[in-house]
């Protein structure tokens, strides 16, 4: 009996989606699932700055800072990260503005204890900004956002129609049951298999994943306001006397800490607009909201407590603003969670290619045909694991500035070329069909 | 295939893997939670003991496969849901 109109017109979206953007899902699986582990692969690179020996305090900061903004002219400090244990050391951000070729970030590392100057390392030049900005823009400086957004969009219908179709090609089979009798039927039933069981993961990375993408574009579209941005509403001085201004470092985190209950500070960040104020950002709770999102404002010199965001009291609407970026990179919990977060978001990888190959084989007439798909598959797979892997090797060891002034026109390049061949090859395919209907009438 | 072994199948289980896919991450949250030295125990016993026996029912669900039992999987993970919310 023939499927439904409706039922085949679902699996032509299906497909059809899926062959157009299954190859950036597949990217964005795989540096996705790495880049959850951001965190531990910073303290793996930055070990040797970790302190050997402990202090009985922490020395005031403010000789410190203006020690690193004379060794390093031009650079602005972005904030300071406290150390989280004992051993760790303190880790000021310092920025150089010098357009998208010559800008820098710079972490500094500092002992807290006696205000030694540990060492420093390039962040725009260092493996997790790669990670990110490949996962989160594919380092395109362009359009790359929106095209992450683009494919989030993407996913979230595959899942969607995916399942709608699923029934449909279940038939009579049972779930977890695994043909073997050709390897279309095994990928089929491992495609199924798996795009059900994170199918809620999948719709909830799909979700965030477009959300964030298209953020800015919504945000301009729609006249979205984002909540939690205080600005102090006079200007108490000039933008350089703000910038020379000197405060207690180590007395405003305790402030901050006092207004927020299970308050974990993770930034201090001093204004540089006259403003004269102190945002002490960080986390409470371990619950699923992006980095840094709650904090306390001071003012920079007498300390005075301005404005107070707790993102448990805010309203839901709030909550669910900054829900998305928590959720999507699963960095609330430990590393049980990360595995998880790793493990299920390597699945869209899974479902790319194995629908890749679903697609192919079903191209292909001959045994022989069928044959090749399986080289043609792994090609594919090794190419972009080592263009994933290359484009790294420039980023961390040659320069960031680079990677990405290569990979933003390889990207429309790609896009370009990729969608001009599939229309070629629809033009054909239709032009065919005619001939033979003209032939035969 | 029956309509109800249809309707099972094609319907039930895959809401019962979403159900099972959320409260599996979420018992492994509390996990980590549980591990970490600063972490505050915001959830109750009775919260968790509920979502971690919807997790062994959902998990069995996909063994036995009586529409029976996958509904009343189902009902129980909804009713851990309105719990946990």
């Amino acid at each position: 009996m023939a499927a439904p109109k409706s039922k085949n017109l679902l699996w032509k979206i299906h497909q059809w989606i899926g062959l157009y953007v299954g190859i950036v899902i597949a990217a964005l699986s795989l540096t996705g699932s790495v880049a959850v582990f951001l965190p531990e692969i910073d303290a793996l690179l930055e070990r040797n700055y970790q302190l050997t020996e402990t202090g009985e305090s922490y020395v005031p900061m403010n000789g410190v800072i203006a020690q690193v903004q004379l060794e390093n002219p031009g650079f602005r400090v972005l904030g300071a990260i406290p150390p989280a244990s004992s051993t760790d050391p303190l880790i000021l951000d310092i920025f150089k503005g010098a357009g998208a070729k010559d800008s820098e970030r710079l972490q500094v590392f500092i002992n807290p204890y006696t205000g030694a100057i540990l060492g420093q390392k390039s962040h725009t030049n260092s493996l997790s900004n790669y990670l990110r900005q490949i996962h989160v823009r594919l380092m395109d400086a362009w359009w790359g956002r929106q095209i992450v957004g683009l494919a989030g969009v993407g996913l979230f219908i595959l899942c969607i129609t995916g399942l709608l179709i699923y029934g449909q090609f279940m038939k009579n089979q049972v779930f977890g049951a695994i043909r073997q009798k050709n390897l279309r039927l095994l990928m089929a039933d491992w495609h199924k298999m798996v795009g059900i069981s994170a199918l809620l993961f999948n719709l909830m990375i799909a979700g965030t994943g477009a959300w964030l993408g298209l953020q800015p574009v919504l945000i301009k579209w729609f006249d979205i306001k984002a909540p939690n941005t205080f600005l102090r509403a006079e200007k108490i001085s000039s933008e350089e006397e703000d910038l020379a201004l000197e405060y207690d470092y180590w007395k405003a985190v305790e402030v901050a800490k006092s207004q927020i209950e299970e308050f974990t500070v993770t930034q201090v960040i001093p204004s540089k607009d006259g403003t004269h104020t102190l945002e002490v950002k960080g986390e409470a709770g371990h619950l699923p909201f992006e980095p840094h999102i709650s904090k306390v404002v001071l003012d920079k010199s007498s300390l005075e407590i301005l404005h107070v965001y707790d993102i448990r009291k805010q309203a839901f609407i709030d909550k669910f603003y900054y829900m998305q970026e928590g959720l999507h990179f699963g960095r609330f919990g430990g590393i049980f969670l990360k595995i998880a977060y790793a493990l299920l978001g390597l699945t869209t990888g899974v479902l790319s290619i194995t629908g890749f190959f679903i697609y192919l084989i079903r191209q292909k007439k001959t045994p022989e045909e069928k044959d090749q798909v399986k080289k043609t598959i792994f090609i594919y797979s090794i190419s972009t694991v080592s263009f994933i892997i290359l484009l790294g090797l420039i980023a961390v060891f040659v320069s960031y500035a680079l990677a990405t002034a290569l990979m933003t026109p390889a990207v429309y390049i790609f896009l370009v070329g990729f969608i001009s061949y599939r229309l070629f090859r629809y033009w054909k395919k239709e032009k065919i069909a005619k001939t033979t209907i003209y032939e035969n009438s | 295939m029956k309509t109800a072994k249809k309707t099972t199948e094609h319907y039930l289980l895959p809401l019962n893997l979403c159900f099972l896919s959320f409260f599996g991450v979420f018992l492994v949250y509390e996990l980590d939670k549980g591990l970490m030295s600063d972490s505050p125990i915001s959830t109750t016993a009775t919260t968790l003991g509920v979502a971690f026996i919807a997790v062994v029912f959902l998990t069995a669900s996909l063994k036995f496969r009586s529409p029976i039992f996958q509904l009343f999987s189902t009902l129980f993970a909804l009713a851990a849901l309105a719990i946990l919310f």
